[in-house]
């Protein structure tokens, strides 16, 4: 019981006022990017990231996963009120949570909602303590060729199982990878792609390319929609907030199977909490027509209570992935890896040994972040509905500042700024044209171990490529790729299938 | 997830002319990386996995991708094409729903180069009888409900443009109120007053918190003078 030991470790370290602040500035702020349509946890740490340049690591660190969590607190609650979903991860308990606040039950299924969420995210957080030494331990026999492995199974996953077209899933995959080779080749010192610039020989900023393509890259996709006809009515929650004991018995089990299908989610690099949320949703859906009485389509509890909880799951295991693994399965984690890099720390197996203090702190932080998050979300929903009151010009505004900022206050250079104005640009083109950002942070941020990786792996093996599926570890991470790519397209045939009918 | 295919009988805009842009942009990064992998002072004995080795890797990658890209937006779509957008709701739908959840499950996004060939001659005995490329174009040409507003877009990059050439002139307040007064006149805010003031407090407080208390720099302009 060793992580027991360490994890009381931690609570001791952040439970003084100033981390707390954090955690509550973070739950704060998190919930903040959920509700309010188009923004989102990736952007809002994308844009917090030069405060890696001057706080502490704790607590950036946990406000940061602070604003994770609330995200997917938050997410639910324009989904819920006004049907239109602030994130892709609140899109499946959307479709009942808007039919409950339809019903005059809004504050309900915001409970629901919450605390599922709630639930998601402690037992995810209960099961990284415990697993994530085990997990760490066992990668640290990770050599070049299993952390070549690792990338490959990051770059294909979330650019062809998550991605709905694969083409422009690997389109973008291709776009991160050129960004990340600009630059000092490491091993040789080789400059790369400057052309002479002295600006890029230390590559471009991962603070530049995040806050580009997620924060700039939006405010211009607000700026090329605005005029079109929006519904923008919301259904205020009205009435209690608490759920009643027939409420909760209806619920548990679905708050508990969301759970189970969000765990496993957040180790498989399947690009965050969408997929689970929807095959919580679908398992609910199923289970529902053996009922008696079918809810699904009138708002029931379940299609809200175990999609919320299988997001939460997923981001909780996310992080734990994150920790040992030093895998960033969702565009919010790899935003996170990019700030664990900002302080020279490299998640990853041997980050528990060298800086367990932070892990454990960190972990430490999750717990009180759910409890803060809970408080926050349960009693104050109508609260935080009334932010769907602020105007979009104002709000993106906001953020076209904040993003200048960012970019400036990375590196004081007038050609980050220009660079951040190219990429908000290629932001815009990839959100009109259906190309996914989150494989481009991904490549950004594993391409480098990629290559790395894998010159080292042919140099030390004469350039054998067989020494890449060499080890067991290599072997299974191939195999499970090749698993999840035929049940992606298993799934899209199905899906076309029951489209069918 | 995918999102519910509605037969319009036009194009969405990712399979639009305009979508070209994206495997315009892979072309042309390949082409940046294929002249600096040429160009590039290789330090050190390279070897066979030096730092050329990846760029190759992406380049191959970014030409790869951009062929079948093009591919995908331009490949005939019975389910959009066939279907002139002015009749959809006349055409008897049987035929054509069929012809459209063949194609899309054997030439799905996921269709890789070996069937792309299967996948042409299996829709074109679709869009034959249907219509010819012209009432394709015309659907996709048409005002989309979904268009771009490019006033609004020109407005936000010009109002970026700006603050960068006058940041290091005007210093951070001004040039950020400037930049906050673009993107919400953008975004269809015409109240300037309480606009430039909400900018030149945004713009402030980023200066207090950022620079007066956690001490990154900003740079003053000319205000800073005084």
């Amino acid at each position: 019981m060793e992580q027991l030991t360490n994890l009381l470790g931690g609570f001791a370290d952040i439970l003084s006022p100033s981390a707390l602040l954090f955690v509550f500035l973070g739950a704060l702020l998190g919930t903040a990017v959920g509700v309010l349509p188009g923004l989102g946890s990736a952007m809002a740490v994308a844009l917090l990231l030069p405060l890696t340049f001057v706080l502490e690591p704790t607590s950036a660190l946990i406000m940061f996963t602070g604003i994770y969590f609330g995200g997917l607190f938050g997410d639910s609650i324009a989904g819920f009120l006004m049907n239109t979903p602030g994130n892709s991860t609140a899109i499946a308990s959307t479709f009942e949570g808007h039919r409950m606040a339809l019903r005059g039950k809004a504050a309900q299924a915001l409970a629901t909602g919450a605390i599922g969420a709630f639930i998601g995210g402690m037992v995810a957080s209960t099961l990284v303590v415990f697993f994530a030494p085990t997990l760490a331990s066992l990668a640290t026999g990770f050599g070049p060729a299993e952390f070549f492995a690792l990338a490959v199974f990051a770059f294909i996953a979330i650019s062809a199982v998550v991605a709905d077209s694969a083409i422009r899933g690997i389109a973008a995959l291709a776009i991160g990878l050129s960004l990340a080779l600009i630059g000092i080749d490491q091993p040789s010192g080789t400059p790369r792609f400057s052309f002479g610039a002295s600006q890029l020989l230390d590559g471009v900023s991962i603070v530049v390319i995040t806050v580009s393509l997620l924060a700039l890259g939006e405010v211009f996709a607000q700026a090329a929609k605005y005029g079109r006809a929006e519904d923008t009515r919301a259904v205020m929650p009205k009435g209690r907030w608490w759920l009643s004991k027939a409420e909760i018995r209806q619920a548990m089990p679905a708050w508990l199977r969301g759970t189970a299908i969000g765990v496993p989610f957040g180790v498989i690099p399947a690009g965050g909490a969408e997929v689970p949320t929807f095959l919580a949703y679908g398992t609910e859906r199923r289970l529902d027509r053996r009922r008696a009485q079918p809810m699904f389509g009138k708002g029931a509890i379940q299609g809200v209570a175990a999609p919320e909880a299988a997001g939460n799951a997923t981001a909780g295991t996310a992080m734990g992935a994150l920790l040992a693994l030093g895998l960033p399965t969702s565009a919010t984690a790899a935003i996170l890896l990019a700030a664990f890099q900002q302080y020279g720390l490299q998640p990853g197996p041997l980050l528990l040994e060298r800086s367990g203090d932070i892990v454990w702190a960190l972990l430490a932080g999750f717990f009180l972040a759910m409890i803060v998050l809970l408080i926050l979300n349960l009693p104050f929903a109508p609260l935080w509905a009334q932010l769907l009151r602020v105007p979009k010009s104002y709000l993106y505004a906001s953020i076209a500042v904040f993003a200048a900022f960012g970019v400036y206050a990375a590196g004081a250079s007038t050609v980050d700024l220009v660079i951040m104005l190219i990429l908000g640009v290629l932001g815009l083109a990839m959100r009109l044209y259906d190309i996914p950002v989150a494989p481009v942070l991904i490549a950004v941020i594993l391409g480098p171990l990629a290559e790395y990786s894998l010159r080292d792996a042919m140099t030390n093996s004469d350039n054998d490529p067989a020494v890449l599926v060499s080890s067991p570890i290599t072997i299974v991470l191939y195999v499970l790729l090749v698993a999840g790519l035929v049940w992606t397209a298993w799934r899209r045939f199905a899906e076309k299938r029951a489209a069918d009918v | 997830m995918s999102t519910p295919t509605v037969t319009t009988g036009r194009r969405p805009v990712h399979l639009s002319k305009g979508a070209l842009v994206v495997p315009a942009i892979l072309a042309g990064l390949g082409l940046f990386l294929l002249y600096g992998t040429l160009t590039m002072e290789v330090v050190g004995d390279g070897g066979l996995f030096g730092p050329t080795t990846m760029p190759w890797i992406v380049v191959v990658l970014c030409f790869v991708v951009a062929a079948l890209l093009t591919f995908d937006i331009l490949r005939p779509r019975p389910e959009y094409d066939a279907v002139p957008a002015a009749t959809t709701a006349t055409v008897p739908a049987g035929t054509t729903t069929d012809t459209t959840l063949d194609d899309g499950a054997t030439g799905g996004p996921s269709a890789t180069v070996t069937d792309s060939t299967d996948t042409d001659t299996d829709t074109d005995p679709g869009t034959d009888p249907g219509t010819d490329p012209g009432t394709g174009e015309a659907g996709a040409d048409a005002p989309a409900p979904e268009g771009v507003n490019v006033p609004a877009v020109l407005t936000a990059v010009g109002g970026v443009v700006g603050f960068i050439i006058v940041l290091p002139f005007l210093g951070w307040i001004l040039s950020a109120t400037g930049l906050f007064t673009a993107v919400a006149a953008a975004l269809g805010n015409r109240k300037w007053l309480p606009i430039v003031l909400a900018g030149l407090a945004v713009a402030s407080a980023v200066q207090v918190v950022f620079s007066a208390m956690l001490g990154i720099s900003l740079p003053a302009g000319f205000v800073g003078g005084l």
